[in-house]
């Protein structure tokens, strides 16, 4: 135990470099692509869509950190959940603005209609909706006044992580489940989701276990 | 200027507007190279690689479509390429397809006609005068160019052909061939690309086969050596690289309605009414502009196509 806590102390330093280098990576990457002429001829397509795999992807960085702490030595990892989520949530802002505000410029009778007739835009919605309530309530003063419910309300995190999964496996150019057409990225988010809910889940029914017996 | 593959001499194929035009152009072409260069230091300008020495003749004989709208920019046209052989980021095909061999190139034109025939490019193209076609193109996701086309009405090549009297749709085969198309390397698409019309859909003079645009010859990245275009259709129908064009009685399986029915059906007429899943179809994003713009029926060519659907539930035969 010991041992843990002075690894646990030395860590802050380093993490708070990796933390902040993982989330702003999707943006450099972009600049970077941007730059170099990869994206100018129709800029806002691109943006949208890398906007959202970044979204998701730091989604599932955040997610994977629990099951991280699990291990002896890296409890720290607890404490990236916080800044992870709240790149995620960044991340998926820009994606909606980007969406909502600069492709469509507001038009709320266009945007209206295409909220009227396509699912995956309800399924995106949703997550973006529980996204934004965990990362108002993740400011510290909050937390504290929520105490145990807290805990409870930021379990919504996977029913995000889901709805982000419908959202994805619709917005994809073919059919995900029967593996037709350009799917991959559905299936890569599904195996990722899975793992660290089913992690979870794991977890917790053995610990009950261990507790009855 | 070189091509990269034999051409025949340009007064045999070209208007002799056009023709000029482009002699005009060439003498341009030196000034214009040493442009290129330097834009090439501009950052967030993409400009031809050096060897892609083609696209430093651009040169259509009109500015705008019939309604007025302006020509989307060569490079633009030339690097925004939805070609899934190639790869589904459209920026990375004109660099993928750079060294697609279109020479030789054969032709196969069967299936329910008095004279099925092969017939090499060059031929096809000594075979039928080009003109150029200013047509509109709508992309299913939503974006849209506006492209001089040099090729000619599709309805000489089946003429010539003889359909049956018993054809009733006209079958497109695209080339397969992962060594030079990597994309076909994924198993998810059901290789190779094929497209379908009905047969008076094909013989309508607005559907053409392209070999051209902007007055010179196609680049691979735009579907070289011989595509497909139907300006009033979804731009996923206007097949690239064909090698096969047969008449058939039953309506042909396309790849797209076949990787997703529910999203992709056979007909694809560009119809503001009928939504699809993802992308809006009610208004598109023409490249270049910044705001988005409502979508026309029929892109525009209501006018000469309509009738071909009269009575069918669009909504239906999607
Ligand atoms: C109101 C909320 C949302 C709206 C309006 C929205 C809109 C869109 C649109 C229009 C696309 C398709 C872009 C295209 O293919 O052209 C898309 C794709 C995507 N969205 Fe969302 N989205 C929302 C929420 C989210 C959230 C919360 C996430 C993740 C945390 C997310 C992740 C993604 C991903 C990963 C893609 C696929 C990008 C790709 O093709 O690689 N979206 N979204």
């Amino acid at each position: 135990m010991a041992r843990v806590l002075a690894r646990k102390a030395v860590e802050p330093r380093a993490w708070l470099l990796w933390v902040h280098g993982l989330g702003v990576a999707p943006l450099v990457f972009f600049g970077i692509g941007f730059w170099r002429g990869m994206y100018w001829i129709n800029p806002l397509q691109v943006a949208i869509q890398r906007s959202g795999d970044a979204a998701v992807l730091l989604l599932l960085a955040s997610l994977a950190c629990t099951p991280l702490s699990w291990v002896r030595g890296w409890a720290w990892f607890v404490r990236w959940r916080r800044p992870l989520g709240l790149y995620a949530f960044a991340y998926a802002l820009a994606h909606v603005v980007l969406y909502a505000g600069v492709d469509y410029a507001w038009n709320w009778g266009w945007l209206g209609a295409e909220f009227r007739e396509k699912p995956y835009l309800w399924f995106g919605a949703a997550a973006f909706l529980i996204l934004s309530i965990l990362a108002v309530t993740s400011l510290r003063r909050i937390q504290r006044r929520l105490g145990w419910r807290w805990k409870v309300l930021h379990r919504l995190v996977y029913a995000s992580a889901l709805l982000v999964l419908v959202h994805l496996v619709l917005v994809v150019k073919g059919d995900a489940l029967r593996l037709r057409g350009d799917v991959w990225k559905p299936w890569l988010v599904g195996a990722g989701v899975g793992v660290l809910l089913g992690g979870r889940l794991l977890r917790m029914a053995w610990k009950s276990m261990k507790r009855r017996l | 200027m070189r091509f990269k593959y034999p051409l025949p001499r340009s007064s045999e194929i070209t208007p002799e507007a056009l023709f000029r035009s482009r002699r005009r152009f060439l003498q341009g072409a030196l000034s214009l190279s040493a442009g290129i260069a330097l834009a090439a230091c501009l950052p967030g300008t993409q400009n031809p690689a050096p060897d892609d020495v083609t696209s430093l003749t651009p040169q259509a004989t009109g500015s705008a479509d019939e309604r007025g709208d302006a020509l989307t920019p060569f490079d633009a046209v030339t690097h925004y390429n939805n070609y899934y052989e190639f790869s589904a980021d459209k920026q990375a095909v004109a660099r993928l397809a750079r060294d697609f061999q279109v020479r030789p190139w054969v032709v196969e034109i069967g299936g329910l006609v008095h004279k099925p025939h092969t017939i090499g490019i060059e031929d096809l193209l000594r075979a039928f005068s080009l003109e150029e076609r200013i047509y509109r193109l709508r992309c299913v996701e939503g974006w849209s160019m506006v492209i001089p086309w040099l090729g000619f009405p599709l309805h000489r090549l089946l003429e010539r052909a003889e359909p049956m009297g018993s054809a009733r749709f006209v079958r497109f085969v695209a080339l397969y061939d992962p060594e030079q198309m990597p994309g076909q390397k994924n198993p998810l698409f059901p290789w190779p690309y094929t497209e379908g019309l009905r047969l008076d859909e094909a013989l309508h003079d607005l559907t053409i086969l392209a070999v051209g645009l902007y007055g010179q010859m196609l680049l691979p990245q735009n579907g070289a050596p011989l595509r497909l275009v139907v300006p009033w259709k979804y731009g996923f129908k206007s097949i690239k690289a064909i090698v096969r064009i047969e008449l058939t009685e039953e309506q042909p399986a396309t790849l797209w309605s076949t990787v997703a029915p529910q999203e992709y059906g056979f007909y694809a007429n560009v119809n503001p009414e009928v939504p699809h899943p993802r992308w809006s179809q009610a208004t598109e994003r023409r490249i270049g502009e910044n705001e988005r713009r409502p979508t026309l029926p029929f892109n525009g060519y209501a006018e000469q196509v309509a009738s071909l659907y009269q009575g069918m539930d669009l909504s239906v035969y999607y």
